[in-house]
């Protein structure tokens, strides 16, 4: 494995690990760090999921100086970096990737382009804030956030001692992220990750994915670097088509290094 | 008849607490007396946020719940204002009115006793409007000659608070 990966993966499974210790110091009289994937608190910095942060907005027309605060932190963060936070730090992530490797190991490694996920999400979200801005219905989409329920679910065990009933959802994604390999959450469900996905589609310079063609040693054969992508994307293909969905892991740009190194990962203006 | 779980102090209306809920969770981590579960379950209106069985383990008002909120949902309120229901005292119940013991269990154990809970003629126990609701007294007493209303449904049914 590549030295980046092999990094990425560690701050996967730190981040996993934390929302399992947090929830423990809790239970026993430790209360500087506490919440989940929704909202967190980090000795009174407050940190939020954007898409939480909107949905209070939406349904009841007031939203508190935390939220505020704490969904813009996450929102700069995709500003500079990308959807960093998809690929580094959200424990789903992990938890899909882990499985499309099971799925990929099982049936050989095979890239397919696939259909982009974007606008799927964009209309059902719509609609969902639509309905919320009208009805003043509750932040329901909170109930559809995987990391959230992750955090939920360990939470709730320390808390009173039960996993809640939600976390089935947990498991029904990931069973069909194990069946089909292709990430089916992450990349036409996930709601969270729209905010995310905007922010770095509009970002006018950030860390992005470069592909230089005249460096490219494999020629339109053969495509390692497409083999490797999580997201089954094609990063020679073109640039503005990764503007939405690559969430810069760095996998394509690692493995094209082994090759004519094409492929970097850094700071470049919006293509 | 479903069991009717308290609030958090500071939620006030139950709909637009449930606007703000963002099912967070810090509440309940803070919880010094573990009163505050997370609402199990999939309705997902309900599922995550806060509740209080006072039966188990009531809110003792020591208000560290409210700061904690992010989101606004649980507002920081003095504890006279919590506003999470209601206690109702069945005398026919009640130790003292039966004049089998003088218990004042309740009187002792209130959070607000004195405004919220008073002794009258010396001794018999009296809930006040000042009740907040906080479900002590039902906690405490042996007879379990006291139920907490939530606040939502004094406001469903317009709000009578005799006992």
């Amino acid at each position: 494995m590549a030295k980046l990966k092999i990094i990425r993966r560690l701050v996967q499974f730190s981040v996993a690990g934390l929302f399992i210790l947090v929830p423990w110091l809790n239970a026993n009289q430790f209360y500087g760090i506490t919440g989940n994937f929704l909202s967190f608190s980090f000795f009174d910095i407050p940190l939020a999921d954007p898409l939480a942060a909107v949905q209070v907005f939406a349904s009841s027309g007031s939203i508190s100086a935390e939220l505020i605060f704490g969904g813009l932190v996450a929102i700069a963060l995709a500003a500079t970096l990308g959807a960093v936070f998809c690929s580094w730090i959200c424990p789903y992530g992990l938890i899909s990737e882990l499985n499309q490797s099971l799925n990929r190991m099982a049936r050989g490694s095979s890239f397919k382009k696939r259909a982009n996920g974007f606008m799927p999400k964009l209309v059902f979200v719509g609609i969902i804030l639509a309905a919320m801005t009208l009805l003043g219905t509750t932040p329901i989409l909170n109930q559809l956030s995987m990391p959230g329920w992750y955090s939920r679910a360990i939470q709730s065990w320390f808390i009173q001692g039960i996993i809640p009933a939600g976390g089935i959802l947990l498991l029904a994604a990931m069973a069909l992220d194990l069946i089909s390999g292709r990430r089916l959450w992450c990349r036409y469900c996930c709601p969270q990750s729209l905010i995310i996905m905007l922010t770095q589609s509009r970002s006018p310079k950030r860390l992005r994915i470069v592909f230089d063609k005249r460096r490219c040693t494999c020629g339109s054969s053969d495509s390692p670097c497409q083999n490797v992508c999580p997201l089954s994307l094609n990063p020679k293909g073109k640039p503005v088509d990764l503007e939405v969905e690559c969430n810069n892991c760095g996998d394509c740009a690692s493995e094209c290094a082994k090759h004519g190194g094409a492929i970097t990962q850094k700071f470049a203006p919006k293509p | 008849m479903t069991k009717e779980y308290l609030r958090p102090p500071g939620a006030g209306n139950e709909q637009e607490f449930l606007k703000k809920c963002i099912h967070c969770g810090q509440c309940a981590q803070v919880c010094p007396f573990d009163a505050i579960d997370l609402t199990p379950g999939l309705d997902p209106i309900q599922a995550g946020t806060p509740r209080i069985d006072q039966t188990k383990a009531p809110c003792f008002l020591c208000m560290r719940c409210p700061p904690v909120c992010p989101s606004g949902a649980l507002e920081d309120v003095p504890i006279e204002k919590a506003d999470m229901g209601f206690a109702v005292l069945h005398k026919d119940l009640c130790f003292t009115y039966e004049g089998l013991i003088l218990c004042r269990t309740c009187f002792e154990k209130c959070p607000l006793r004195n405004t919220a809970l008073i002794l009258v003629k010396g001794d018999m126990p009296v809930i006040t409007d000042a009740c907040v609701g906080c479900g002590v007294c039902e906690y405490v007493c042996p007879r379990k000659a006291i139920t907490t209303v939530p606040a939502r449904r004094m406001s469903e049914e317009g709000g009578q608070k005799d006992g």
